[in-house]
This record gives C-alpha cells, sequence and structure tokens, in this order.
C-alpha cells in the first residue's frame, strides 16, 4: 500500500513536471551550456517545500540578499527564481567580504538584522554561530543534496552555494603551458616567475589554508619562505579579481590566488589570460546562512532551497561558471578549465581547516609581507 | 554681547559667573557647538582609544575584561616598525613639501597675477579630487609602470632607450604621485586667503625699500603663516594616514610605510584582535594631532596680526607676470597635464575597452562603447545619482556651516574650551578611516535602537562625513575667520545689526571663496570616499556612486570604473567652474 502511494506521489510530481514548463530564463541558461533540458527532469519535485512557506513568503514580499555577486549577476541568477516565485521581490546588496562580514556582524549583536540571506562568510561564519546569529538550515529539503557533507555545516547553520578553484591566473602572452608549476612545489623554483613577475593578492585563506592543511605545518612555513625569498612577488592589495585585470594587461606574469570562474569570464572576453591550477588543487566551498530574526524568513527559505536546486545551480553556473555543489551536477562540463585541472588531486579547505589554521596561516603570511620592505 | 560675536563682554571675569549670571546667548552659543563637537566626535574617539586597548573579537564589544596593554605591546614592540621611520618621514615630508609649494604656486599665480586663462586652473585643480585614489594610483601604473607604462613604452621608442625610463614603483613616484593628490586640498585653501590679503602692506614694504623676496618673506609669507601652518599640518596628517597610494604604489615594490603597516594589521585577521593592534598604531596620529592643533593654537594666538580684511576697501594687487607669463603659463598647463590631463585620457581610454590593454592599433580597432551603454542600462543608477547628488549636496552644506560656527568660537572668542574645541574638530582625521566607518556603523545601530531611525539611510552617510570633514573644514575656516578684522563686526553691530545680520552681511559675502572653496572640497571628497558608505550601507535605498565604483573595482571591472570616472570628471568640471563663478564672481574666472 505504502510502495503504491509512493509510486502515486512521483507519478504526480513527474507529471507536474511535464506539466509546467522551465522557466524562459531556465530554458535560455540550458540552451547557452548546451545542456539537455532533461536534466533538469523532475525539477518541480526538487522544489516542492511546505506550503506554509510559500503562504509566508507571498505575505512577506522582499527578501532582502548580501552577496559578493555582482549585481548584474544577481539579476541573472535570480531570474528563473521570479518566474517561479513572481511574489517575491529580491534586493540585492553586494559588499566586499570585511565589509559585508562585518557590518553584518556588528548589525545582528546589536539587534539590527541587516539581511535576510547572506553569502561569503569567509573565516567568518564560526562568529556568527558562536552569536547565534545564524537560522538553522536542517528543514531547506534541498541542503541535502549538496555533493559532499564538507559543504554543509554539521550543525546546519550554514551550507555551500558553490564550489570555487583558487589557483594561477596567468598572462598566455608571458607564459607558455611548458612554463607552468605541475605542483605548487614546482613555482618557486622556476625563476621565469620571478622577481616581481608575480603579483600575490592578500587573501591567503582563500588558497594557502586548504595545502596547509592538506600538507602539513612545516611545508606551510617553508614554502612562504621560498615563494617569497626566491620569487620576491609584488604585493597586490587590490581584490583578486583586479589583479586578473592586471594579468590581462601585461603588468603582472600571473596572480596568485584567481578563480578559474572569473579568469574565465575575462578570457572569454578576449583577455590574454588562462588559468592553471598546480597540485593538490586548492578548493573552498562559498558558504550561505540565513541570518536569525531576519525579516523575510520564509522567502529566505525558498530561495536558499531554489539556489541549491540544480535549476538554481546551472543558473548560477551559466551566469559565472560557478561549480555547482549539487550532487547530481558533479560533472565536468560544469568546471571551468575542466581538461586542465579535472582529475588533480584536491586540496579542499574545510570549516575545520579554517578554525584552526586561519589564525596561524594570516600571522605566518602577514610576517612575510612585512619583511618585503626595503 | 551675544549672538555671533563671541568676546566675552567682561573679558575678566571667571567662568563660573559668566555661565551663572552672565548666561548669555554668546555663552549658550560656545557651549552648544562646543557639546554637539563633543557629541560627534566621541564615538570614534572612543573606538580609537577604548579599542586601541581591547581584545574584543568583535569592534564594539568592548568590555573591561577585554582591556589590557597587549595590543601596544604587540604592535609597537615590533623591531620591523623601526625600518618603516625612513620610509614614512620621505614620504610624509616629500609629498606634504611638493603638493603644498605646487598648490602655492598654482594658487598665486590664480590670484595675484596677471596669467590668462585663470578658469581651467580653478576648475581644473580641484578635479582629481573626486577621482578615488585607487582609481588614480591605477591610472599612473598605465601611464609610468616600469613594464606597461604608456608613456615609458612611448618614450623608451622614441629615444631609443634599452629600458624604461621612469618607474613608478619607487618612494620618489609615490611622493609623486600623493603630491599631486596634495595639491587642490591645499590650492581650495590658499585661494581664498590670497584673495583676502590686503595688498597695502606689501606696497608698503616695496615703498621702504623691501625687494620682492624681501617683501614675500616678511610680509606676504607672515600674513599667510596661520594658513600655511593649517594647510601643512592638515596635509601631513593626510600623507600619513592615507593608504592608497602607498598600497597601490608601495606595495608592490616593497616599500612599506606607516599606514601600510596599519593595513597590513587590519587585513591579517578576519575579525580578531588585531583591529586593537591597529588602533593601538593608530593612537600616533591621535598624538601628531594634539601636538599640531597645539603648535597652530599657539601660531594664531595673537590673532589681530593676522587680520587683513578690514573696513577699508581693496583690490589685491596683480602681479604683472611680463617676460614669465609664458613659462609660468607653461607650467600651469604642464602641472594640469601631469594632474588631470594625463590620469584623464588614461581613464578616458581604458573606458572604451572591454579588455585591460597597452594601447596599440588592436586596442583601439576593439573600442567601443559598450562600457557608457552598460552604464546607462543599469537599473539602479538613476536612484544611485540621486543618493549621491542629495547626500553630497546635504554633505557639503553641513560641513561649510558646521565649520564656520566652530571656527568663530575657535578664533573670535575667549571661551575656555576653544582650545579643546579646535582639537576635537581636528581629531577626526586622525583616526583611521576603518575605524571610524565602525565607530558610525555602531552609533547609528545604537540611535536606531533608541527610535531615531538613521541607519540605512543617506543622511547616516552624511553625518558621517560631516564628522570626518569638520578637520579640514575648520582648517579651512579658522584661516579664513583670521583674515576678518573685528573692526568690520563691531561696526555693524555699532550701527544696530543684528547677529543674524552681521553673520549675513559682513561674513558671507567677505567669506564667500572659502565658504565655496569648503563647499566644493565637501563635494568631491563626499563624491569620492566609499569606507564608510560601505559600512553604513543597507540596500538600494541608500547605496551611492562610491559604493558603485568601489564595487566594480572590487570585482575587478576596471575598464568599466574608467568609464565612470570619466564622466564623474567631466561633471564634476562642469560643477566646480559653475561653483566658482557663484564663489568668485564671473570675472574673476
Amino acid at each position: 500500500m505504502r510502495g503504491w502511494a509512493a509510486l502515486c506521489a512521483v507519478c504526480l510530481l513527474t507529471s507536474t513536471a511535464v506539466a509546467n514548463p522551465l522557466p524562459k530564463a531556465s530554458q535560455a541558461y540550458l540552451a547557452q551550456l548546451h545542456l539537455d533540458p532533461a536534466i533538469l527532469d523532475g525539477i518541480d519535485a526538487e522544489l516542492v517545500v511546505p506550503k506554509a512557506w510559500i503562504d509566508g513568503a507571498k505575505k512577506e514580499g522582499k527578501l532582502k540578499i548580501a552577496g559578493s555577486w555582482d549585481p548584474d549577476q544577481f539579476t541573472k541568477i535570480i531570474a528563473p527564481f521570479r518566474e517561479r516565485f513572481p511574489f517575491v521581490q529580491a534586493e540585492y546588496s553586494r559588499a566586499a567580504y570585511t565589509t559585508r562580514a562585518i557590518a553584518n556582524l556588528t548589525a545582528s549583536r546589536a539587534g539590527r538584522v541587516l539581511t535576510d540571506v547572506m553569502t561569503g562568510f569567509g573565516g567568518g561564519s564560526a562568529m556568527f554561530k558562536q552569536g547565534n546569529l545564524l537560522e538553522s538550515l536542517t528543514d531547506i529539503p534541498n541542503v541535502k543534496l549538496v555533493a559532499s557533507e564538507h559543504m554543509r555545516d554539521p550543525e546546519g547553520f550554514w551550507v555551500g552555494h558553490l564550489v570555487t578553484q583558487w589557483c594561477l591566473s596567468y598572462n598566455t602572452q608571458q607564459f607558455t603551458k611548458a612554463d607552468l608549476p605541475k605542483t605548487w612545489d614546482d613555482l618557486p623554483n622556476n625563476p621565469k616567475w620571478g622577481p616581481e613577475k608575480l603579483g600575490v593578492g592578500d587573501r591567503p585563506q582563500l588558497w594557502l589554508i586548504a595545502l596547509w592543511d592538506e600538507k602539513g605545518e612545516a611545508w606551510g612555513r617553508a614554502y612562504l619562505d621560498r615563494l617569497f625569498d626566491k620569487l620576491k612577488p609584488q604585493l597586490r592589495k587590490e581584490g583578486m579579481n583586479a589583479l586578473i585585470s592586471l594579468v590581462e594587461l601585461g603588468e603582472l606574469g600571473g596572480a596568485l590566488p584567481s578563480s578559474g570562474y572569473r579568469t574565465r569570464l575575462e578570457q572569454n572576453k578576449g583577455a590574454p589570460v588562462s588559468f592553471h591550477c598546480p597540485e593538490p588543487v586548492p578548493t573552498s566551498i562559498n558558504q550561505l546562512g540565513i541570518l536569525r530574526n531576519s525579516a523575510n524568513p520564509y522567502a529566505a527559505k525558498l530561495f536558499v532551497n531554489w539556489l541549491l536546486s540544480r535549476e538554481g545551480q546551472i543558473a548560477q553556473n551559466a551566469t559565472d561558471f560557478a561549480i555547482p555543489v549539487n550532487r547530481d551536477l558533479q560533472d565536468e562540463r560544469f568546471v571551468p578549465y575542466a581538461t586542465d585541472n579535472v582529475g588533480k588531486p584536491v586540496a579542499l579547505r574545510t570549516p575545520e581547516a579554517l578554525d584552526k589554521w586561519d589564525e596561524i596561516v594570516l600571522k605566518v603570511w602577514h610576517d612575510h609581507w612585512q619583511q618585503m620592505g626595503r | 554681547m551675544s549672538g555671533l560675536s563671541v568676546e566675552p563682554a567682561h573679558p575678566g571675569l571667571t567662568l563660573p559667573r559668566r555661565l551663572g549670571a552672565g548666561l548669555t546667548l554668546a555663552s549658550l552659543y560656545q557651549h552648544g557647538i562646543f557639546l554637539l563637537v563633543l557629541l560627534l566626535v566621541a564615538t570614534p574617539l572612543a573606538f580609537l582609544i577604548l579599542g586601541s586597548f581591547s581584545t574584543a573579537q568583535v569592534p564594539g564589544d568592548v568590555s573591561l575584561a577585554d582591556l589590557s596593554l597587549a595590543n601596544y605591546r604587540t604592535a609597537w614592540l615590533d623591531p620591523t616598525l623601526l625600518r618603516l621611520v625612513d620610509n614614512t618621514l620621505v614620504y610624509v615630508i616629500g609629498s606634504t613639501l611638493l603638493g603644498t609649494a605646487l598648490a602655492a604656486l598654482l594658487a598665486w599665480l590664480a590670484e595675484r597675477t596677471d596669467l590668462p586663462g585663470k578658469g581651467w586652473i580653478y576648475a581644473g585643480v580641484p578635479m582629481t579630487l573626486a577621482v578615488p585614489g585607487m582609481l588614480q594610483a591605477m591610472a599612473w601604473i598605465l601611464l609610468l609602470s616600469p613594464r606597461v607604462g604608456f608613456v615609458n613604452m612611448a618614450l623608451k621608442d622614441l629615444l631609443g632607450l634599452d629600458r624604461m625610463p621612469f618607474d613608478i614603483y619607487t618612494l620618489p613616484g609615490m611622493v609623486f604621485v600623493e603630491g599631486l593628490r596634495l595639491v587642490p586640498t591645499a590650492f581650495l585653501m590658499l585661494v581664498p586667503l590670497l584673495r583676502g590679503m590686503d595688498p597695502s602692506l606689501e606696497e608698503a614694504a616695496a615703498t621702504c625699500g623691501a625687494n620682492p623676496r624681501t617683501t614675500f618673506r616678511r610680509v606676504s609669507l607672515m600674513l599667510l603663516k596661520p594658513g600655511l601652518a593649517a594647510i601643512l599640518i592638515y596635509q601631513a596628517m593626510t600623507a600619513l594616514e592615507v593608504f592608497e597610494v602607498p598600497g597601490v604604489l608601495g606595495l608592490p615594490a616593497g616599500i612599506p610605510v606607516f599606514a601600510t603597516r596599519i593595513y597590513s594589521i587590519l587585513n591579517s585577521a578576519n575579525f580578531g584582535p588585531a583591529y586593537g593592534q591597529a588602533n593601538a598604531l593608530g593612537i600616533l596620529y591621535l598624538a601628531v594631532a594634539l601636538v599640531a592643533t597645539f603648535a597652530y593654537m599657539r601660531i594664531i594666538g595673537k590673532n589681530e596680526r593676522y587680520a587683513t580684511v578690514t573696513g577699508k576697501a581693496f583690490r589685491p594687487r596683480r602681479q604683472r607676470l611680463g617676460a614669465w607669463r609664458l613659462p609660468a603659463l607653461l607650467l600651469v598647463l604642464a602641472y594640469l597635464f601631469l594632474s588631470v590631463g594625463a590620469p584623464f585620457l588614461a581613464l578616458l581610454y581604458i573606458s572604451f575597452l572591454k579588455v585591460l590593454q597597452v594601447p596599440s592599433a588592436a586596442a583601439f580597432a576593439s573600442m567601443s562603447l559598450a562600457n557608457y551603454r552598460d552604464l546607462l542600462a543599469s537599473d539602479s543608477m538613476a536612484t544611485v545619482l540621486w543618493n549621491t547628488v542629495l547626500m553630497v549636496a546635504v554633505t557639503a552644506s553641513a560641513t561649510t556651516i558646521l565649520s564656520f560656527l566652530i571656527s568663530l568660537v575657535v578664533v573670535r572668542s575667549r571661551f575656555w574650551g576653544r582650545r579643546i574645541l579646535d582639537q576635537l574638530a581636528f581629531f577626526p582625521h586622525a583616526i583611521p578611516g576603518m575605524v571610524m566607518g565602525l565607530a558610525m556603523l555602531w552609533l547609528f545601530l545604537k540611535l536606531d535602537r533608541y527610535g531615531l531611525p538613521l541607519f540605512g539611510t543617506i543622511w547616516a552617510i552624511a553625518i558621517a562625513f560631516t564628522i570626518s570633514f569638520i578637520s579640514y573644514g575648520t582648517r579651512a575656516m579658522n584661516a579664513a575667520v583670521l583674515q576678518i578684522h573685528k573692526d568690520l563686526e563691531e561696526a555693524a553691530r555699532t550701527s544696530g545689526a543684528r547677529e543674524w545680520r552681521i553673520a549675513w552681511r559682513v561674513f558671507l559675502p567677505l567669506m564667500l571663496p572659502s565658504f565655496i572653496g569648503l563647499f566644493v572640497w565637501a563635494l568631491l571628497h563626499a563624491v569620492r570616499i566609499a569606507g564608510t558608505p560601505l559600512l553604513l550601507y543597507e540596500g538600494q535605498q541608500n547605496q551611492v556612486l562610491a559604493i558603485t565604483i568601489w564595487n566594480m573595482w572590487d570585482e575587478g571591472y576596471v575598464t568599466s570604473v574608467g568609464a565612470v570616472g570619466t564622466l564623474l570628471m567631466l561633471v564634476l568640471l562642469a560643477a566646480t567652474l559653475a561653483l566658482r563663478m557663484i564663489g568668485f564672481g564671473r570675472e574673476r574666472i
């Protein structure tokens, strides 16, 4: 009897899926990525949420999101969501990591919740958790769809919404494939990358913590000694994406760290840049959370559930080449520079690694920055 | 005795009597201004001082249990700190002297000579104030980088050199760029002072046989002393504190200065106690500010000496340049090209590109208006521009008025707290930008809880900016008020004029150039600065242009930023020109 009921439910869901055409934006993204529409079969079932959430979101009518996408990207990402849930008016604010995290943390502690959904906590998620400032996401169905346990908080307060590989971007007019280091240890040993050819951005958390955790503290310390002493890189205070612009200009031969998705965007515009990951590939999970006592909790849950679905993840990938977290999309078609980088060993920056090494890595890193002075 | 004139009715009386029986309107005004400035400055100041002792993880979470000297020990006992001293001194002194000397020369040429085309100086010099420092430094990289600098490459090819002739990533390069950046502020302050100088004193010196050099040294320079002192103090503090040029040009070449260290500490932790260490280092700014304002008060101690605007009509003498006219004109053009023209052309060039690249036939062939089209197509741009116009207008007006009211007390009165008031007004300049932003964030969140919903509005940004800007505002106004002889107010008062009428009919017309100069300065800074707005930003309702520019920059859309920068410079050129015409009269432009 129970088996029949389940089968009926599946039939019902399937028929719903057939009955409801995909949002136009999703159709466009599938075409853009040359994907078979069957990849979204059963998406309506994936988006089923309690009726109370829909009713609540309708009442709220609004949703505030603070993140690191640029506004145009966000408009593209959320287009299918708007079609599905037209009663939710999403307002997006973009801010850099420091201001986004600090402003929200300070405000939440003062009792004022500035946003409903926040992405890109960086090293700040622990502070938000300690302060009991995050809503539990355990009741959001699609949180369970993330591909790995590392992609969600064991206690359920944050979830990953995209995966980023943080490696090297390089100017293709200055370096050939033969110049690219196979491993991270090869980089400081290759004189072609120094002196002042390589620009390093001031965000070691993005790439170094993963390697540090993978290879150990002794390796991490020795590696920084070699990197700074042998290559004498340019210390750059610009943001990581602005560094890629300097690479395409030729001011830098390469930049560390750069994200694959952003490099791909620039390369597609015709810039002479490419992306390379020495082994192991430093990989991090971009976190997302709902702030406790936010003004629009139901709309926030609807959005998070949608973003983690295949449809949300494909929208994200079509917009900025972000690697999906959804377990059904773990496919090299969604990985920028896949032919170069898929199959290499990975160094994942887990939340535990972040907690364990953040302070130490930052201190050692900044000691090196301060030693670089003439 | 009452109202705006703040001379005590009975100078010999002690404070209690004045507050008691002698509680006059003047006294109320003085105490009111003092209290207001104290309230405005107290929060960021407390954040800086308490934060410097605090080891709490989140800024604002200060408790007695977290207070210690640990931050001072860590920050100040670091042996590498000593290595910064040389670089910092060369950088600060070099750029301050270069900026002030250039500004003085330009202001003198514009105000006191028969140089043609002065309108371009008035409108062109302040223009660079509106361009974010990061963008300006980037423009200089595009021009003078030893790897891809457009000018360097052109000169190398032209002269057949085997290496690039210039390197902007050097200490002289940093001094050069920061020096150019400091020119507009000093220029805006010097122009009204030169305009207000009675030439009869110089003429008298010349009649007594003094040569031009002696006249300049013994008369002109002495009269300008308070103004120059204020400018030098302000400029040196700016060079010491501002991180943009050392960050973009010094860090890549391993030339750290003091501001680089504070940045480095702030960036060395996500939320950690490093904020406290940065504050502990930032206390140096406060100490410098204390000493500098104390010295300044001593200089202006006998302020009647510097009053040059009296009841006697005068017209500032214009020096005939004669044979020096052409060299002077070339000098001005060279400055305008270096300071405004070249960076503007660099921005204009990249604004037409899709991908950042050095000039080439291919680059020119790929040019399009796409970046401009994208800006116009942006959904939020209209709201952002409207917010910016409102915020900037309120900030510039409030800064001008408040600075004037403070300066009246500081310069004109014998109010017991006038020295403290002057120091309080200068302190915001000694507070690192991040600390100021966090303090404002905390303050507005608290006010929000007490029923004053300012957070998330453009008014919060305007208030925060006004607090930041009164440092400069009071330096400019102090010098300008010093020039107005008290006889003028006394004469008006004797004629029965009320205080508001004296302000309206005496101060306003005589100080209009100073008001306009300060207004322009505040306007251009409010358009540009992103740090505080980013922390007070809640959504589209209080998004301003600086946030949009910063976000584009941070996202790496450098060519789009070029388009915004180009438009911004053009619009502000027109606005500055218009304001100067209002301030100085069409005939002088």
